[in-house]
Order: structure tokens, then C-alpha cells, then sequence
């Protein structure tokens, strides 16, 4: 018996030896996919929201400082980093675009190279436009290089941007790939494959870019003109992301549908709307789309620099109705509006009659796209002060009705700042209420990112966020 | 590694076998005192290497050349005595017990019971009478204030909430990290997850650690294995030590049932004082529709509520336990069923448990024994959410208007009522916003115990432990929060599965006169699979259909997990006449999350018990009666969690029919190394006046180096986490217990211990390159920062600036800039955005001090636990502050709000290079907007943002016994009746201005320490038990 126990005893164990290695081989997660399964057919699609993300983020919290919304300390100039841009952008947005280029130039698939690389150029745009110098060159280089060093906003504007999209807008245009596979650039949610429509984006991506870089060099302006030309021509070709009823305009959900509204439309847009500011007596009848106000004779908005709560009798809010905030709106990243304005305000100098055409295009699409009445819209297009004739215009019709137009979209600061809050361009503009920053400039630039400091050794001084960037020191 | 193996459990084998053959001698050990049979009784032949042990009824046979031969009988906890075989071949012998320091055991890794003097490191236990007296379904709450150098934390007043256990500190610098204990049910590990809701580092819901599931009622004793020397022999899992509970068993006799009863009462104790005085509005006006309460003062007449009272009701607590045990000289048994009912403090809010188990041994023969247990455990919980933001019940009513009447939520169309669009009805949320649980565990073991001869046997145990955990998480679209989404809801399937085999073949051999060896050899290999099936979403169609059923937007994610860990080891003890032990094991362990080139490792433990008394007869053993001095030291390899090494991609929920892929932001270092856990112990017991007074004093420097942290790394990398080996937290640990008969005879014992610890951790590396880690959810005015020559758990924030030059006449006085008083010496330029340190999480000091009296019939005890420093965050107090306008008693913003008044301090009318200081004369207004909203600094400073000390004296327990004297009993079915009062919590004295003090926002299983004031706070419980035995 004790013999036959001793033997069962070692067997047993040996037995239970010899599995060993197979046992302890189950460290792959089976919940996720590993680089090998990943393909530039499932990465874009992802890209592509969170570019909207990313977009949105710049937005949420941003919109204050062009005076779109307030209520929130932010609008007061407290400390603010933009987190909501630089986490999508930085670990979702960059990773999948990169890698999408990466892949699609070894396979030759230079159709989705080419994508890529318009929403790169333009995310990376709207990045130092808000950063000023941001991480490019070092950045998502994973564990070779834990502390990235920021790129210029100058080399930025100089280099990296310039080649992106100059790369973009030739491999549009080359022959497409072998593999029948990747003929078709597949899961694009924005225009469904279309490169000529991805084409047209290019080149207004390119207009955006001229124009902003023309702060240092005005001859750029007809660069802006001639890729306006070539960019987008109607409501339709819009660079955006529609959402749907599952999942939704992530305005929606923030401020639409928030019972709690954290912040609200502010007095410059309302005012410059409901016709008691720069347009006396001139309704708009883009403002119910825009905002939904308690009693709809009477808009009463937030003073920037005031807190949601502070005045109670504002009764002007983002609604699930409202035309940005609802839950199937579109997230607009470049429209058709901004290309006329563009061209407007570029050709103001040169050619005055053209830029009077496109400020009038530019409002008549801004008008169509929320979905006024054609007789409204005629009916405003009329009205002495926005029908001013092409002599009489003035840049701040301009860029007031683009003002109007980008309702929402962070475009409108690195407008602003590109005037440097000039009243005479933003008749009517004051400063908030309060204003945190010492010396109370107007604000110029976001803070270092907060999750920067303490865990990337090589930042950049940001002793304020007054400090002039450099594409806007002039 | 096979072959090696089997070679040494062959040369284990072979060394020791023989064959004896001469006159057989049996015979019975029994005990002097009681007459029980001592089974495990050490029957050694004088002189020689023969060794006999006792059965489970004390009966013994050994072989003797002789009749002239000596046996030795010892045993633990009794005196040794010598016999002469003489003629007889029969041979019963009684044992007397030793004084108690000497004999008291203790149980050790896989249920092994030690005299606790043999060993070389510090464990503490308690017995079931302790943990039966506090009446806490969470047995983990019992054994506060019992322990030193142990920190037990329960993380709410929830029913069912989980407590967080901390042995000798923090030692990962991992902010979410999991720093507890492996947890060790007789012999066998057991899951003590909290799987968090959403998961670790910012919780919702104070969600259950799972050693809560086991039925108090159903231990024995609880013993706690502190640093790494005692807890080497259970691995990796055991690095932050572990907490032995042994169960219940069946003895032979007649069969006893037990039934248990109590109920009691809870209510909130301490609550933070409420503004009641000014009405809701800004800037002195009212406004019905605002959320902040700076309107004007309220008029005389108006009904106020103080709306904790309206929020709080009383808890309830219904507790059953049944059980009955019994046996003859082949087999025993146990069982017990119990039952629980709590309803908490809060509406919606209850928990229910209901576990049975039976467990029974039987002897097949002489030499086999068969054991094994089986518990179902089952449980559902309700809870509302309270958030560690602003959306929750408690951060709700804290900030809700004093005049209006929150009992009143409900619109007769069903809709809610409520004032402010940023403020809930907590009580509405309560409905609205909470989580539902149900868990259902099952664990069992069963174990072999063979005896192969005298002096070797093979034990071999295996055990399972499997829960599925359910939980039901609903935001209603009609509740602020779940509005813009309208409405959400998440059901998630939590399913754990662990199984543990553990095989130990133990020799123990006398190998000379003085010497006796224990040898164990030892196998366990674990495998714990885990999975989580979430599916969560938005967008309700039909509106109060609560279901997942109902939402237009959901996705599906399983999150599965497994691990397999070999393990070997060795461990050898040697006792030279019971004065001098030694102690040295060595483990190695296979860990498949490592990687395969790193994923086996070994590391040893030394330890060594020597009574110096044995050697040194003391000239006056009153006095000094019993002497011992230990060391050890020991290491501990830890392993990662699953899945952590490489990178992964991750698909996003369907979007248009398509499903695309985004790279996880966590990447994990290929060449990952097990962690390291060192721990260097030396100590000393003392028992004095014939072992009255008894000192046991420990110190102990553990360190953990080679860290597995997910360090953060700047998203410029394209990554949020690189896992890498780095840095290294070392702790110095002080631990002292006193045990003191006061009062010792036939009628009257009084009894006293007093545990006290003291323990500094310090960081003392970090990741190259990296110079600390923040964690700071909350605002940027209060963090935790972890940084090299720092603490773990250290607050840094903007405190008060103070004139800090000693020689000045106005040292330490406020600096006042422009009327308010400055914070963090903004005003010599120092930016905002360097912090200060302010304070650590963790307190200097602390304790428990336990007296126990009995009198005839009667048994009454009382514990106090006690703090001294440590400093928190009140989450909930920053939102009074900032926007209920300042609490009424303490806060001078509500006693002088509306006024001018002159802050005490100085200002500076030099430049900041030469400061002049002159006392401040400029008036300033008070009140919620013009303090607050103008004065945007002094708002920030650290000491009016809920940041306090919270140092404490609290009388943790006390309970009453009255047993009915037998006489009553003699014509009743019932042995025992036992009536008892208890009482949980009962007083407290703090500093602390605010709920109760010991709450973690962030829960068991997170190393986050310190935020406080958005759980349901600490209840004050009473009792009433009774206790039949028959």
C-alpha cells in the first residue's frame, strides 16, 4: 500500500509538469487584435471619427474665446490647456493617421496615403494654431523617444504642414493601387470614397493654410485664391462627419440634450444676430437655428466673462433642436462657406467685386446649410446692410458674416487672433467681464496641455496665455 | 525544470526512508487540564532519530529496543515530559499546559498552526469571538484597530461596501494599483477582487471586495501574515502580505447547533454643519432657479430643513446564522447557513447575503484522512450613486437650499421636481441613479492527508473558487446627469474563476538530542481566469423601461483576463531545544504574465527565533519571565497583470455599419521583470510578572524595488502608459502590542491590549526621466504627487501664504494682498503652478486599544482605534464652500457674510525683494460671490478646499454579554443562551469638520488615500443579539 501511494504520488506529479509550458503560454489577450490584424480598411474609419473628436474637442471648451459661447471660468481666461483636443489628437488621431500612411505608401494604396494626410494636415494645423509650437517631428514615437520635443510653430507652418498637404493633394491625383482590394478607399464615412471630393478637400485645406500664413507673406493671399478656386463648390462638399441617431453629434449630447447647460450662446453672436448690435433692426433668420431662446422676441445671452447662473434672466441656449446640437447634426471641420469667405477676404484687396461675390456665396451657403427658406434668405441677402455693393464692402462684413458662418468651429479664434481683436474687423468685441490673465490681454494662445508638465521633460515656457503666437506677431 | 524536480522529491524520498521492526508501545496523550486528547503530540525515543506523532485522539504507537528506552513527549503550548517504557506496552500520559506566552499558536502559511514562539517575524491574530462581537457582516471591518502596522479603511457606510486592507503601507508607486493582501481560506487562496465599476481609479459605487462574501459567523480565526518573511511561502500573490482565515470545523462528541440572532439599528453619525441662513440666489439677490445659496438672508418664519436629516434614514441590520457541528473518532462535520438583511442609510439603498456551508473530515485509515468544504455564497445589493464628481446623493443634498423641502421630488405626472438645473433631488437621483448587484460564489477544497510513516506525509489540497458577479447600472434620462444622453444603463457579467493546488509532503525528524528538522517541500500551481461581459448604451426608448433592451445606441465588450503561476518551494525549520529556531525556505515561481525569458524567478526568506531566556535563566523570572529577540529577511517576486506586455488595438463601438480600430494607449515593456518585495524584520517579545504584562515590539524596513508601473507618459509618445520596471518605495514600520492582565482571577478577568504602529513610507526612485506622478481628479488645487524623498500619499496645493522670515515680528502671520489673504506665496511671485506640499495622506501614527472584562456571567469589552494625523480631502466640504455658501457654525463666510471685516495679517508695503510688512487695515466684503468669485486665489487655498487633518479617537466597539448561569438552563434543551448589546462606532472625537472621516472616495483595491466626502459616510450601529447553543 505505502509503496504503491509513494509511486501514484511521483507519477502525479510528473504528470503535472509535463503541461508546463502550455499552461503558462496564455498571456494574449483574446478580447483584443494584435498589429499583424490590422489593416488601413479598419484604421480609417476610426481616424476619421476621432479627427471629428478631436475637432469637437478643440471646440467644446474653446468656442469661449471667440465669444461663441460662456458661462464657463474658461471664458474668464483661466488656465486652460485644451486637454479635449490633445488627448483624441495625440493618441488617437496621429497613431492611425501615421499608420495609415505608413501602410498604404508600402502597398502603394497612395488613395488612402492621400486621405490621410489631408486630415492630417488639417489637424495639425488647427494644433498649432492653438498651441503654438506642438510635438511633431519627435511625436508618436512610442517608447524610443518617451519625451518629445516641441516643433516650431514656424517650422510647422514652413515645413511640415506645406508638405503634407502638397504630398496629399499629388498622391490624390496618382494612378490607384494594383491590389483590387485597396482600389476603393473603403469605410469612409465623409465623402464614401469619392477622391475627387477628397481632392477638393485638399485644396481647401490648402486655401485655409495660405490665408493664415499670409499674416507673414500677403503675396500668399492668391496661393489662397487659386486653391479656393479649385476646392469646394457647393453645400455638398463639405468636410464633415454626419452623425446619427445611435451615435451622436457629440454637441448633442454636451449641451443639446443637457438638461444642465454648462454653458450658453453669448451676447457678441446672439447680439450680432437678433439685430441689436452690428446689424440693427436686421434679424437673422439663421438665429432660431442656431439657438433657442425662452421667449423667442427677446434673445438675452451670457456677457463673456459672466458664469452660467450669474444672470438669471439669459434665456438663450443649445437645444436637441437646434440646428449644430442635434443629435443627427453634421460635426463641420471645413465648409463650403469658409472657401467663400476665404476667397472674400483673400481677393479684398485685389479684386473687390470677386471678393463681394464670395462674401455673398459664403452667406447664401452658410443660410442654405442650416436649412433657411430660400425667400429668407433673399430677403437677408437684400437687407442695405449685408447687400452693401462690392465698393462699399468692408473686411468687417467679411469677416463678421464668416463670423456668423463658422458658428461653433475653433477656425474662428485663429481668425481673430489673425486681426489681433481688431474692433475694426470685430465691430462691438470687448473683452470679458474678468479677466484672470495678469495684465488682462486678450487671449492669444492655450496653455501647455495638462497632462503635459510632470511627465515630458522637454516642454517649451509658457509663462501665459496672453503671449502672442508667432504666426500672429506682426 | 521537470526533471530537476522529481530528482529532488526523489533524493526527498529516498534520504529518509528505513524500515524499523521491534516491540511495539501505544498509548494515549491526553491534557492535564481538561482531559482532551492531543492530537500531534512529537513521541520521541531518547536518543535517537525515532519519532512517533499522536492522532486526531491523542493515540500514538511507537517502537522501542528496550524497556529501559525514554520517550519524549512534546507539544506545542504544553510542558515536555520524559516517561520510562518499563514493563508496559500501554502507555497513557497527560500533558500540562504551559504558561500562555509561551504556548500561544499561531496558524502559518497553508494552515500550518506554529508556536508562535518559533517564529522569527510578527503575526498577529484574532479568534472568533472577536469577530462575532462586532456584529460587522464584513469581517474585514472586525479586525480594526486589532492589528498593528495593518490599516483597514472600509470605504463607506454603503451596505455591502468594501473595506481596503493595507499591511505595512503603500508599495507600488502606482496610483491604481491594488495594494492588497492575498487573502487565505484554511489553507487555500480565495479572490479578494474589487472589481470597480468602470473600473480602478474613480469609482461611483463603493463596490464589495470579495473576502466580504465569507459568513463571519463561519470563522475560526483570522491571523495576518505581515511582511514578506511570513507570507514568502505563498508567492507572488502574497508580496503585500496576507490574512489567513481558518473556518469552523467539526470535533467529535455530541453534536452542537448554534443559532445566532441580531438586529440593529444604523445612523449616520458625524454630519458636516449646513448653512442655514441665506437663501438661494447671487450676489445677495434671490434667485428660486439658482443652484449657489448667495441670495439674501433667510426671512424670519420660514421653515428650514436641514436636509441630511432629510436625506439620512435609519439602516437596518437583520443577521441569522445557524450552524451545528459534531463527529465520532472517524469522521466530523460542519454546516451553517446565514443569513443577512441590511438596509442602508440612504433610500434605495440594501444589501442581502445569504451563504450556506458544510465541510467534514473523515479518517479512511489509520493513515489516510480525508477533508473538504463546500460555501455558496449569495448576495444582491443595492446602492445609489454617489460619484466622486458633483453627481451624486450625497454632493446633491450637501449643496440643496435649506428652504426647500426635499422630501417633496415628484410631480404627479411623475416628473421630478427640482429648483436648479444643476442640482438633482438627491432623493429623486436615488431612485433614479444606482447600481444592483447580485453575486453567486461557490467555494470548495478538498485535501488528502496521507501518512507514509512516523515522521513524513503528503498533503494535498485542492481548491476552487468561482463567483459571477452581475451588476445592473442604470442613469435615468429624467436625472441630470443621464439626460444628455438620454438616459443610460450598463449590465455587466463579472465571471472569476480560481483554482489553487497545493501539494506539501512535510518530514520532520529529531536529529540529534537537541535538534529537531522540519522539512516541507512544496507545490501550488493557481489558474485564475476572469471575464467581463458589458453591455452598455444610451438613448431610452420607451422612458421608464429599464432595461437594456430599451436603448437605441449599445455596444458589447468583453474584457477577458487569465493568469496560470507554478510555483515550488522549500522550506526547512530546525529547533535546538526549543530555545533557538531557524527558519529558511527558498520558492520559485513560473508567472505566465511575464515574459517567457523572465517569467521564472526565486527568492528566498531567513529567519531566527532565539529565547534568550531558556539560555539566560532570568535572576528574578517574576519580572522578566519570558525574553525572545527574531530576525528575518525575505523577498518576494511579483508578478504583472495579464496581458500587459507589448501593444494591442482595440475596435471601437460600430459607427454606420463599420467598425474601426484604434491602438490601446497602453504599452507594456517587452523585458518585464517580476517585482521585488524585500523585507528586513527584527523583533522582540517580552513576557514580564509572570507573563502579566506581555510586549511584543517589531521593526521592520520593507522595500519594493523594480516596480511593474504603468508609468504616464506624455501623449505626445502616442501613448497615455509605458509598463516598465522602475522605481522603488521603501517603509519603516514600528509596531508595538501590549498585552496586560490587569485583573486576574477565579471571578473577575480584565484584560487589555494595545496595538500601536508607526510607519514612514519614502519614494526612493522613480522611472529615469520621470520626476513624479500626480494623481488629481479633482481640481488642480489639491493633488497627490509622488516624487523621489517624498511620501506616498503626499498633498501638495496652494496653502495660505505666511510671512515665513523668523525674524520678522510678524512671523507666521496671514499675507493679505488687496484686502484677501494671499495663497502659496503668490504674492512674491512664486507661480501658482508650483505647488506646496501640504501634507500627507497617511497618518503618523495609530492604534487600537482593546480591553476585555469579564465578571461571572457577564463579559463586557470595549475598543478604541486611534489616529494621529494624516490629512484629507473633503470633497464634499469644497462644495459647500464653494457653493452652499460656507457651513453655519464654523464657516466666518456665513457669520460675516454680507460684512466688511479686516482679515488679520500684514501686507507688504516694501518691494519683494525687501519685504516691509505692515498689519492689514483694508476692509473687504464677504460673501459668496465677492470671496469667492473676486478673491480667486483665496479660494483655492488648500485650508478652506475641504483639505484637514484627520487625526482621531474613536470608540470602534463595545459589546455586553450575559450568559444564563447553567442552573437556569439544567431543565431546558439549550447548553448555552448568551444575550448581547453591541455597539459599532459609537463616539468619535476629531478635529475633522465633516462627515466621519475614514472613508476612501476611491475604494478597496485603488492606492488612492485620502479623498473623502462622497460616499455614504460611517454609520453608528446598536445591537441586539442572542445566542442559543444546544
Amino acid at each position: 500500500m505505502e509503496k504503491i501511494m509513494k509511486k501514484i504520488l511521483i507519477l502525479v506529479f510528473a504528470l503535472y509538469l509535463v503541461s508546463c509550458d502550455s499552461f503558462l503560454d496564455v498571456n494574449q489577450d483574446p478580447g483584443r487584435i494584435t498589429e499583424d490584424q490590422v489593416t488601413v480598411q479598419t484604421l480609417l474609419p476610426a481616424a476619421i471619427r476621432n479627427t471629428a473628436s478631436a475637432q469637437f474637442g478643440a471646440s467644446q471648451y474653446g468656442v469661449q474665446y471667440p465669444q461663441y459661447l460662456g458661462g464657463q471660468a474658461i471664458s474668464q481666461y483661466t488656465p486652460y490647456g485644451f486637454d479635449q483636443i490633445w488627448r483624441p489628437l495625440y493618441t488617437d488621431v496621429i497613431p492611425s493617421l501615421q499608420e495609415i500612411i505608413e501602410r498604404a505608401e508600402a502597398q502603394g494604396a497612395f488613395n488612402y496615403s492621400g486621405v490621410a494626410k489631408v486630415l492630417l494636415a488639417m489637424n495639425m494645423m488647427t494644433a498649432t494654431d492653438i498651441y503654438g509650437d506642438v510635438p511633431y517631428t519627435q511625436a508618436n514615437q512610442g517608447t524610443t523617444n518617451l519625451y518629445p520635443c516641441y516643433d516650431p510653430m514656424q517650422e510647422m507652418y514652413e515645413v511640415h504642414i506645406p508638405n503634407l498637404i502638397n504630398e496629399a493633394i499629388e498622391e490624390l491625383q496618382r494612378p490607384l493601387p494594383e491590389l483590387p482590394s485597396l482600389r476603393n478607399v473603403s469605410n469612409d464615412y465623409i465623402y464614401g470614397g469619392n477622391l475627387a471630393n477628397w481632392l477638393k478637400a485638399a485644396y481647401g485645406v490648402r486655401a485655409r493654410y495660405h490665408l493664415h500664413l499670409a499674416e507673414k507673406n500677403p503675396s500668399l493671399l492668391a496661393n489662397a485664391v487659386a486653391d479656393a478656386a479649385l476646392s469646394f463648390t457647393s453645400n455638398a462638399d463639405d468636410l464633415q462627419l454626419t452623425y446619427t441617431e445611435d451615435i451622436q453629434n457629440p454637441w448633442f449630447s454636451f449641451l443639446g440634450n443637457a438638461v444642465n447647460k454648462i454653458m450658453q450662446p453669448s451676447t457678441f453672436i446672439t447680439n450680432m444676430m437678433d439685430g441689436s448690435a452690428q446689424y440693427p433692426g436686421l434679424d437673422d433668420p439663421r438665429l432660431p437655428f442656431y439657438m433657442n431662446s425662452a421667449d423667442p422676441d427677446n434673445y438675452i445671452a451670457v456677457v463673456p466673462g459672466q458664469l452660467v447662473g450669474d444672470n438669471p434672466a439669459v434665456n438663450v441656449n443649445l437645444t436637441a433642436d437646434t440646428w449644430f446640437s442635434r443629435n443627427v447634426a453634421p460635426l463641420q471641420m471645413l465648409t463650403f462657406a469658409e472657401i467663400e469667405f476665404i476667397k472674400a477676404e483673400a481677393q479684398f484687396d485685389s479684386n473687390r467685386g470677386a471678393a463681394y461675390d464670395a462674401y455673398l456665396n459664403g452667406i447664401r451657403a452658410s443660410m442654405a446649410k442650416v436649412g433657411v427658406a430660400e425667400s429668407a434668405i433673399n430677403a437677408y441677402l437684400s437687407d442695405p446692410m449685408i447687400a452693401t455693393g462690392a465698393d462699399n464692402l468692408e473686411l468687417k462684413d467679411i469677416m463678421l458674416q464668416k463670423y456668423i458662418a463658422l458658428y461653433l468651429q475653433i477656425e474662428t479664434w485663429t481668425d481673430m487672433r489673425r486681426y489681433q481683436y481688431d474692433t475694426e474687423v470685430y465691430p462691438g468685441l470687448a473683452q470679458p467681464i474678468l479677466n484672470q490673465i495678469p495684465g488682462s490681454p486678450w487671449i492669444q494662445r492655450s496653455n501647455i496641455a495638462d497632462d503635459e508638465p510632470g511627465t515630458n521633460t522637454c516642454l517649451p515656457e509658457v509663462p501665459n496665455q496672453g503671449i502672442i503666437l508667432w504666426l500672429f506677431n506682426n | 525544470m521537470k526533471k530537476r524536480l522529481s530528482m529532488i522529491i526523489l533524493l526527498f524520498l529516498g534520504a529518509f526512508l528505513q524500515v524499523l521492526a521491534q516491540t511495539a508501545i501505544t498509548g494515549k496523550v491526553v491534557s492535564s487540564d481538561d482531559g482532551e486528547e492531543l492530537p500531534g503530540v512529537n513521541v520521541v525515543l531518547k536518543g535517537t532519530n525515532t519519532v512517533a506523532i499522536t492522532d486526531i485522539e491523542g493515540n500514538f504507537s511507537i517502537t522501542v529496543p528496550s524497556s529501559e528506552s525514554v520517550l519524549q513527549f512534546s507539544y506545542i503550548g504544553y510542558r515536555s515530559k520524559e516517561v520510562r517504557v518499563g514493563t508496559q506496552t500501554q502507555l497513557d500520559v497527560t500533558l500540562e499546559p504551559t504558561l500562555e506566552a509561551l504556548s500561544e499558536v499561531v496558524v502559518t502559511a497553508f494552515g500550518i498552526k506554529q508556536e508562535k514562539k518559533s517564529l522569527g517575524y510578527a503575526v498577529q491574530d484574532v479568534d472568533s469571538k472577536l469577530i462575532m462581537e462586532t456584529n460587522q457582516p464584513n469581517a474585514l471591518n472586525a479586525l480594526r484597530g486589532r492589528f498593528a502596522g495593518v490599516n483597514i479603511t472600509s470605504s463607506s457606510g454603503a451596505p455591502g461596501a468594501g473595506t481596503n486592507i493595507v499591511i505595512r503601507g503603500i508599495n507600488s508607486l502606482n496610483p491604481n494599483a491594488n495594494n492588497q493582501p492575498l487573502f487565505v481560506i484554511d489553507g487555500i487562496p480565495v479572490s479578494n477582487e474589487t472589481d470597480i465599476t468602470g473600473g480602478r481609479g474613480g469609482s461611483n459605487f463603493t463596490n464589495t471586495n470579495r473576502a466580504a462574501d465569507i459568513n463571519p459567523d463561519d470563522i475560526e480565526n483570522i491571523s495576518i501574515l505581515k511582511g514578506p518573511a511570513a507570507s514568502v511561502l505563498y508567492g507572488l500573490r502574497a508580496a503585500n502580505g496576507a490574512v489567513l482565515i481558518t473556518t469552523k470545523s467539526g470535533k467529535s462528541g455530541k453534536t452542537v447547533f448554534n443559532f445566532r440572532t441580531s438586529y440593529s439599528a444604523d445612523e449616520v453619525g458625524k454630519r458636516p454643519p449646513m448653512q442655514d441662513r441665506y437663501l438661494r440666489g447671487f450676489n445677495g439677490l434671490y434667485n428660486p432657479n439658482d443652484y449657489r445659496a448667495d441670495g439674501p438672508p433667510i426671512p424670519e418664519g420660514t421653515p428650514i430643513y436641514n436636509q441630511w436629516d432629510e436625506t439620512f434614514n435609519t439602516g437596518n441590520q437583520f443577521q441569522n446564522a445557524f450552524s451545528f457541528s459534531g463527529g465520532n473518532d472517524k469522521a466530523s462535520f460542519f454546516g451553517s447557513l446565514s443569513r443577512l438583511d441590511q438596509s442602508g442609510v440612504l433610500p434605495n439603498s440594501d444589501f442581502d447575503r445569504t451563504t450556506v456551508k458544510i465541510s467534514g473530515s473523515l479518517k479512511a485509515t489509520e493513515r489516510l484522512t480525508i477533508d473538504g468544504s463546500a460555501t455558496y455564497i449569495n448576495s444582491n445589493g443595492t446602492n445609489p450613486r454617489m460619484g466622486v464628481g458633483g453627481a451624486g446623493v450625497i454632493s446633491y443634498a450637501s449643496r440643496y437650499a435649506p428652504d426647500v423641502n426635499i422630501s417633496d421630488f415628484i410631480n404627479a405626472d411623475g416628473t421630478p421636481i427640482r429648483y436648479s438645473t444643476q442640482l438633482d433631488n438627491p432623493l429623486y437621483f436615488a431612485q433614479n441613479a444606482f447600481q444592483e448587484e447580485t453575486l453567486n460564489r461557490f467555494l470548495g477544497n478538498l485535501g488528502l492527508n496521507y501518512d507514509i510513516n512516523d515522521w513524513l506525509s503528503v498533503n494535498y489540497r485542492v481548491g476552487i473558487d468561482q463567483y459571477s458577479n452581475d451588476r445592473f447600472v442604470l442613469t435615468s434620462p429624467t436625472t441630470l446627469i443621464g439626460a444628455g444622453s438620454n438616459g443610460s444603463i450598463s449590465e455587466q457579467v463579472i465571471g472569476y474563476s480560481e483554482i489553487n493546488s497545493n501539494l506539501l509532503i512535510t518530514g520532520r525528524r529529531q536529529l540529534s538530542e537537541d535538534i529537531s528538522a522540519t522539512i516541507t517541500l512544496g507545490n501550488q500551481v493557481t489558474t485564475i481566469n476572469s471575464t467581463n461581459l458589458t453591455g452598455s448604451g444610451t438613448n431610452f426608448v420607451i422612458p421608464d423601461f429599464w432595461s437594456v433592451n430599451n436603448l437605441s445606441q449599445y455596444t458589447a465588450r468583453s474584457f477577458p483576463t487569465s493568469r496560470s503561476i507554478i510555483g515550488v518551494f522549500a522550506d526547512a525549520m530546525f529547533d535546538y531545544k526549543q530555545t533557538l529556531y531557524l527558519n529558511v525556505t527558498g520558492r520559485n515561481d513560473w508567472s505566465s504574465t511575464l515574459p517567457k525569458a523572465n517569467r521564472s524567478f526565486f527568492y528566498p526568506s531567513v529567519s531566527m527565533s532565539y529565547i534568550f531566556t531558556e539560555t539566560f535563566r532570568p535572576s528574578s523570572p517574576k519580572i522578566l519571565s519570558y525574553g525572545k529577540v527574531r530576525a528575518s529577511f525575505a523577498e518576494v517576486g511579483k508578478d504583472a497583470n495579464p496581458f500587459l506586455i507589448g501593444n494591442y488595438y482595440s475596435t471601437l463601438a460600430p459607427f454606420r455599419g463599420v467598425v474601426g480600430v484604434v491602438r490601446s494607449p497602453t504599452i507594456g515593456s517587452e523585458t518585464l521583470r517580476p517585482e521585488r518585495t524585500r523585507g528586513l524584520e527584527f523583533g522582540m517579545d517580552l513576557g514580564m510578572f509572570n507573563n502579566r504584562l506581555k510586549l511584543d515590539l517589531t521593526y521592520a524596513i520593507q522595500s519594493s524595488v523594480d516596480q511593474i508601473v504603468p508609468i504616464p507618459v506624455s501623449r505626445a509618445t502616442g501613448f497615455t502608459n509605458f509598463v516598465i520596471n522602475a522605481g522603488e518605495i521603501r517603509n519603516n514600520i514600528w509596531e508595538l502590542t501590549a498585552d496586560v492582565a490587569v485583573v486576574r482571577n477565579e471571578k473577575f478577568q480584565w484584560n487589555s491590549i494595545l496595538n500601536w504602529s508607526r510607519l514612514r513610507g519614502r519614494v526612493v526612485s522613480l522611472p529615469d526621466g520621470l520626476e513624479q506622478i500626480v494623481f488629481q481628479p479633482e481640481t488642480p488645487w489639491v493633488k497627490q504627487r509622488v516624487q523621489v524623498g517624498g511620501r506616498p500619499g503626499d498633498w501638495y496645493g496652494w496653502p495660505l501664504s505666511r510671512v515665513e522670515d523668523p525674524s520678522s515680528p510678524f512671523f507666521g502671520e496671514l499675507v493679505i494682498v488687496n484686502g484677501y489673504p494671499d495663497v502659496n506665496n503668490n504674492w512674491n511671485g512664486t507661480p501658482l503652478a508650483e505647488d506646496s506640499y501640504i501634507g500627507n495622506a497617511f497618518p503618523d501614527w495609530e492604534g487600537g486599544w482593546n480591553n476585555s472584562l469579564r465578571y461571572k456571567n457577564f463579559e463586557f469589552s470595549f475598543l478604541f482605534t486611534f489616529r494621529k494625523g494624516g490629512y484629507v480631502f473633503d470633497i464634499n466640504r469644497r462644495l459647500r464652500y464653494g457653493q452652499a455658501g460656507g457651513e453655519a457654525p464654523t464657516g466666518a463666510e456665513t457669520e460675516l457674510r454680507n460684512r466688511l471685516v479686516v482679515f488679520n495679517g500684514v501686507t507688504n508695503t516694501g518691494s519683494v525683494e525687501a519685504p516691509v510688512w505692515e498689519p492689514n487695515t483694508a476692509e473687504v466684503p464677504i460673501g459668496v460671490s465677492s470671496l469667492y468669485g473676486n478673491a480667486f486665489r483665496y479660494r483655492l487655498a488648500s485650508e478652506f478646499n475641504g483639505f484637514q487633518e484627520a487625526s482621531w479617537l474613536r470608540l470602534q466597539n463595545v459589546a455586553l454579554n450575559y450568559s444564563l448561569p447553567g442552573s437556569l438552563l439544567s431543565k431546558t434543551p439549550f447548553t448555552q443562551i448568551t444575550a448581547s448589546v453591541t455597539a459599532n462606532n459609537l463616539w468619535i472625537s476629531t478635529p475633522f469638520i465633516g462627515f466621519d472621516p475614514e472613508q476612501s472616495a476611491y475604494g478597496p483595491g485603488s492606492n488612492v488615500f485620502g479623498y473623502v466626502g462622497t460616499n455614504v459616510p460611517a454609520t453608528r450601529s446598536v445591537f441586539f443579539g442572542l445566542n442559543f447553543t444546544f
